[in-house]
Formats: C-alpha cells, sequence, structure tokens
C-alpha cells in the first residue's frame, strides 16, 4: 500500500518546521491541520496528504502497524484525484540555507548501522520486543580534500587523518538503536586510534563522559581499498561495550551491554544514501570541523 | 595429587579461560565479515524508496496522481534511528 498507493517521503521535521521557504511553507500548511501544529515543538507522527496539502490523516508515531495502516486506507478513500488535478508543482525557490543541508560533493558517503548483540531482559510485550531487535542508521560524510588525504593515508599505511577519526568517534560510535543519542564531546574521546596496514584498518577507541556514566570501549577493524582517486571500499566494524543511556535513549540494557556499530560506502547518487548525519543536524560546521 | 599440584592445574585451567575469553572477543577478519553480514541490510530488503526532499515527493504525486505519505520524526528517520 505504501509504495503501490502514496508517494513515501521520510523527513527530519526539525528542520522543516523552522524553514523560512516554500517547503517549510508546505510542511507548516500540512501538520498545521493536524494535532501536532505548534511549530516551536515536535510535530512528529505519519501524515497523508494530497498534493495540494489538504491533510487526509494524521497518527501519532505509532509502530502499531494496524493503527498506521488503518489511517491510510481512510486517506485513501478520502483522496479526491479529480480536485487534485489541477494542483501546481511547487517550486522550491530560494532554499534555506541554514536548513538545507546537502552532501559533500566529490566526497564520500556512508551508511552507519548499530546492533546491541545481546543483555536485554525478557521483553514484556510487542514494542519492547521491537526496540530490542532495532538496528540504528544515520549517514557519515567525508569531504573531498579529506577523501584525499584518506588515500594518502592508505598508500603510506599511516593513520587515518585525525579530523576522520575524531568524527567517526565523536558523531558515529553512539548507541542510536532507541532514539536520539547524544553524541560524545572531544574531552570524552579517552583514546583513539585508527591505523591503515596494507588496507586493514584496526584500532581502538575509548569513549567515557566525566562521570564515567555513559562510555563505550571498542576495538575497530575494517577493509580499504583504493583505486586512483577513489576510495572504492570502506567498510568498517566497531565492537565493544557500550553503557549508559541520553535523555532520548532510555529503557536500554541494564548496565554493559555489547553494541557494535557498521560503516560501508554507499551510491552517493541515490537518494535515499543522502539523508543528512544527524551529528550535522543543525550545524554541519561542527560536524565537519569535529575537534571543536 | 598434592595440594600444590591442584593449585596450579587450576591456576592453569583459569589462565586458558582468560585467553579463550579474550579470543573470543578479539575483532579478527572472520567476525568483522560476521558483523557486515548480519547487520548491514541487505540491498533487496530495501523494499521502500523513500524520496527524502517533500517538495519533489509533491511533484511525483502531482505526476502519479497520488496522496503523499509523510513519515516525519524527532531525528531524520532513515539518519538517525
Amino acid at each position: 500500500m505504501l509504495t503501490d498507493d502514496f508517494v513515501p517521503v521520510a523527513i527530519d521535521q526539525w528542520y522543516e518546521r523552522r524553514q523560512k521557504d516554500a517547503k517549510g511553507d508546505y510542511y507548516r500548511k500540512i501538520a498545521g491541520q493536524g494535532p501536532r501544529n505548534d511549530f516551536k515543538h515536535t510535530t512528529q507522527g505519519h501524515y497523508a496528504c494530497d498534493a495540494s496539502g489538504k491533510l487526509l490523516g494524521f497518527n501519532g508515531n505509532h509502530i502499531d502497524v494496524d493503527r498506521v495502516k488503518k489511517m491510510m486506507r481512510k486517506a485513501l478513500d478520502d483522496f479526491d484525484q479529480e480536485a487534485n488535478a489541477d494542483v501546481k508543482v511547487i517550486e522550491p525557490g530560494t532554499p534555506d540555507a541554514r536548513f538545507n543541508i546537502v552532501p559533500p560533493d566529490g566526497g564520500l558517503i556512508f551508511r552507519v548501522y548499530s546492533k546491541i548483540l545481546n543483555g536485554y531482559e525478557e521483553p514484556k510485550n510487542n514494542y519492547e520486543k521491537s526496540f530490542q531487535k532495532s538496528i540504528g542508521q544515520d549517514s557519515f560524510w567525508i569531504q573531498a580534500d579529506e577523501k584525499v588525504e584518506l588515500i594518502k593515508s592508505v598508500e603510506s599505511n599511516g593513520n587515518v587523518p585525525a579530523a576522520i577519526a575524531r568524527r567517526i568517534a565523536r558523531f558515529h560510535l553512539i548507541d542510536n538503536t532507541r532514539g536520539e543519542p547524544p553524541r560524545w564531546t572531544v574531552k570524552e574521546i579517552r583514546e583513539l586510534s585508527m591505523k591503515v596496514t596494507n588496507g586493514v584498518i584496526e584500532g581502538s577507541v575509548k569513549l567515557s563522559t566525566a562521570d564515567d556514566k555513559r562510555g563505550y570501549e571498542a576495538e575497530l577493524f575494517g577493509r580499504i581499498e583504493v583505486d586512483g582517486d577513489e576510495v572504492t571500499r570502506f567498510d568498517m566494524v566497531a565492537e565493544g561495550m557500550f553503557w549508559g543511556k541520553g535523555p532520548h535513549t532510555g529503557s536500554g540494557p541494564k548496565g554493559k551491554f555489547p553494541l557494535a556499530i557498521t560503516f560501508t560506502i554507499v551510491d552517493p547518487t541515490k537518494r535515499q544514501n543522502q539523508a543528512i548525519p544527524h551529528g550535522a543536524k543543525g550545524w554541519v560546521e561542527g560536524y565537519y570541523q569535529s575537534a571543536e | 595429587m598434592s595440594k600444590l599440584t591442584i593449585a596450579f592445574v587450576a591456576l592453569l585451567a583459569c589462565l586458558q579461560f582468560a585467553v579463550l575469553a579474550n579470543a573470543q572477543t578479539k575483532l579478527t577478519e572472520d567476525r568483522f565479515q560476521e558483523l557486515m553480514n548480519s547487520i548491514v541490510p541487505a540491498e533487496k530488503s530495501k523494499l521502500v524508496d523513500w524520496h527524502l526532499d517533500l517538495l519533489s515527493a509533491q511533484k511525483v504525486a502531482i505526476e502519479q496522481k497520488k496522496p503523499v505519505f509523510i513519515w516525519s520524526m524527532d531525528g531524520h528517520p532513515l539518519g538517525c534511528t
């Protein structure tokens, strides 16, 4: 139903509800008809609408598939195809630069996946069960000039450039399996090594907050291959013990638990691969600088 | 068997266990491949070709005469959780 009868779009509404441009106007028109219409607060949920922006259905952020399907079926019943025949395409105009972050031209784009390997107690219901099996996902971006430095490090059997290693540590060695996680500060990087030897990446990392209530100690292993000016393969895994939680990442296993995080290069032209890294939210410059 | 011999055998057993336990947590090439294969979703499992841009979805909705379904979250659904 989702792919056959609808045009599916996935967004982080943190951007759309703020941005002052045609895209933001269109989103606020749709969400403004629903119950979450105070744009100073979250408007997250599932929306069905027509091309004009008329709301056809809303569902709070439920993972109850039957409730979502029910909303979608009603939206299809209410959808008036004839009334939409004269709707015009909305031109983007001048995008609000603060909220239109694009992938780095000539750089590298990765998908990052994370999974808690065990440590959970027996789930009490399907809601908990689905959380316990969840795989976190994110994007990781490397800029064009950083790609050049990375290739040099491969050719010289050297360390992965510090800016790249720090970005991985600060923004991607996180437990994002249950919600928006806190990032690491520079000071919270206690140890970090990432070296390439004959195409093999090996390293280790120790991350922890000052009070040691949250941390991650892991080993890193991966494979990197270069062909001329291009990185043709960069697969890497971090595996180790994580502890603690953030304001939006409760309900994890108690104590220390094993967390694995994978990195793999993806085709930058596929639109699904162009999601903005969570660490770049609101400040892509800070994401790139990584040392601040 | 003397108490000293028993203690020595016990110590050896503990050391062997420690070495094995350490070997199990060492991130090897095989373990790396195992984790990549088990965690990274297979290409065929990515069935929904989500748009990431609301206005491009609006344009396609007009072309295909379909309604739009918006998965709207705090944190990008494909880039956070």
